[in-house]
């Protein structure tokens, strides 16, 4: 019988200004059997620069010297098109050569028990389960769209430029079947940093009541690279109002979701999105031209 | 920790210092020689290495200590100077260390540059 040993270490950082928030990086396995091959991983990191070649050797009688060496190739890197630098040039002598180029990156990880070094972001706890983001609120934080209700919100920071996913889920609906809602998105670009111009809008269907409507990847449009908030619409032109609430998403890892901000402005009697809200103002009633304060928001983005 | 914080924030604000700043009670007394590099797209904005370091390791940075791997502390700091120089959406921050003196990466992560909105003197007054 033969036993295999491995070698891999699993190291957490944790964060020295705000505790709890980890870092998990695993190195290091050898031995190991080889495990089932795991999917194509993605591209690897760009390689580091190489280090930096020697000086060039002096010419004896002043012609020119020979060439400095190479840098040596940095770390594994794929598609790492940047050279090492180049080395300083010797007295009388011509520049050191480029650094090499670092070699291709590694490609997707090993199997369960491969032996290969790879690397892992994770959560504090390791959470990778796609979960209502603020939990406390579910079945209680609902959010009700009477027609002609347009609700904005300011999204957090979120990592995707470009959600494959957009989820709305309508916990009970008076609209007649296939009626739609409207997912907008304005940018920040009115006066004082207002919201103004709609950069585009996405209709989604309602379907069965309590089920999760996804908008798939072709109907998301890429989010601004400027500021902007995001919103839902419910036509005035709808038969009544629809319910929304936090949820899970439909898909994606929850390292990969952006929420939609808890707090937001409403509108009233919108039949449709307006392409240019920057003269709107904010007061404690709704009206069509005027936002008043929400305190919920209920949609996710989700990405695989 | 104001702005940025690189271990909790997903936001970068270009002309902002950046810190990181880890500790774990795991063994990495075999780490050794660490490279950080920021780079933004394919320019290489911030590196330890080159002519010109600008990542700061060695604890020079305010209350940010000196990476340490005998004494579980890895941090580092992208500061202002070298910051303001981010253009683009994103910036991604990859880190590797000789571990047992093999080369391996051990950090990876993007971050998203925020865009801040100009205040114009005659508004608002």
């Amino acid at each position: 019988m033969t036993t295999w040993e491995t070698n891999v270490t699993e190291v957490v950082w944790e964060s020295q200004t705000a505790p709890g928030i980890t870092w998990t990086t695993v190195v290091g396995g050898t031995g190991g059997p080889a495990g089932p091959m795991g999917p194509a991983g993605p591209a690897g990191a760009p390689g580091a620069t190489g280090a930096q070649g020697p000086a060039g050797a002096t010419g004896p009688t002043g012609p020119t010297g020979p060439a400095g060496a190479t840098g040596p190739a940095g770390p594994a890197g794929a598609d790492s098109t940047v050279p090492g630098p180049t080395g300083p040039q010797g007295p009388q002598g011509p520049a050191g050569a480029a650094g090499a180029t670092g070699p291709a990156g590694p490609t997707g990880p090993a199997g369960a028990d491969g032996a290969s070094s790879r690397m892992t972001m994770l959560l504090a706890g390791g959470a990778t389960n796609p979960a209502p983001l603020w939990e406390g609120n579910s079945g209680t934080g609902a959010s009700l769209l009477t027609a002609g209700t347009m609700i904005l919100f300011r999204p957090p920071t979120v990592t995707p430029a470009t959600p494959a996913y957009l989820s709305v889920r309508a916990t009970a609906s008076a609209l007649s079947a296939g009626q739609q809602v409207e997912v907008v998105c304005y940018l920040l670009d009115g006066v004082n940093g207002k919201p103004k111009t709609k950069a585009w809008g996405v209709p989604i269907t309602v379907g069965v009541i309590g089920a999760t409507t996804q908008c798939e990847a072709a109907n998301v449009n890429a989010l601004p690279s400027v500021d902007y908030v995001l919103g839902v619409l419910n036509p005035s032109t709808n038969a009544g109002g629809v319910t929304l609430n936090t949820h899970a998403p439909a898909k994606g890892l929850i390292e990969n979701l952006g929420g939609l901000g808890r707090c937001g402005l409403t509108y009233a009697a919108l039949a449709a999105a307006p392409a240019d809200i920057g003269s709107f103002t904010v007061g404690p009633y709704a009206s069509s031209t005027n936002g008043a304060p929400s305190t919920f928001a209920p949609c996710v983005w989700g990405r695989n | 920790m104001g702005c940025c914080d690189g271990t909790t924030d997903d936001e970068l604000v270009p002309g902002a210092d950046w810190v990181w700043n880890y500790a774990t009670s795991d063994d990495v007394s075999g780490w050794t020689d660490e490279i950080v590099e920021a780079w933004v797209g394919t320019t290489l904005l911030a590196s330890t290495q080159g002519d010109t370091p600008n990542v700061v390791t060695d604890g020079s940075f305010e209350e940010i200590p000196a990476t340490n791997f005998g004494a579980g502390i890895f941090a580092w700091v992208i500061p202002s100077d070298v910051s303001i120089g981010a253009t683009g959406s994103t910036v991604r921050v990859l880190a590797w260390t000789k571990v047992d003196g093999v080369d391996t990466q051990v950090f990876d992560r993007t971050y998203r540059l925020r865009k801040t909105p100009v205040v114009r003197d005659e508004e608002g007054s």
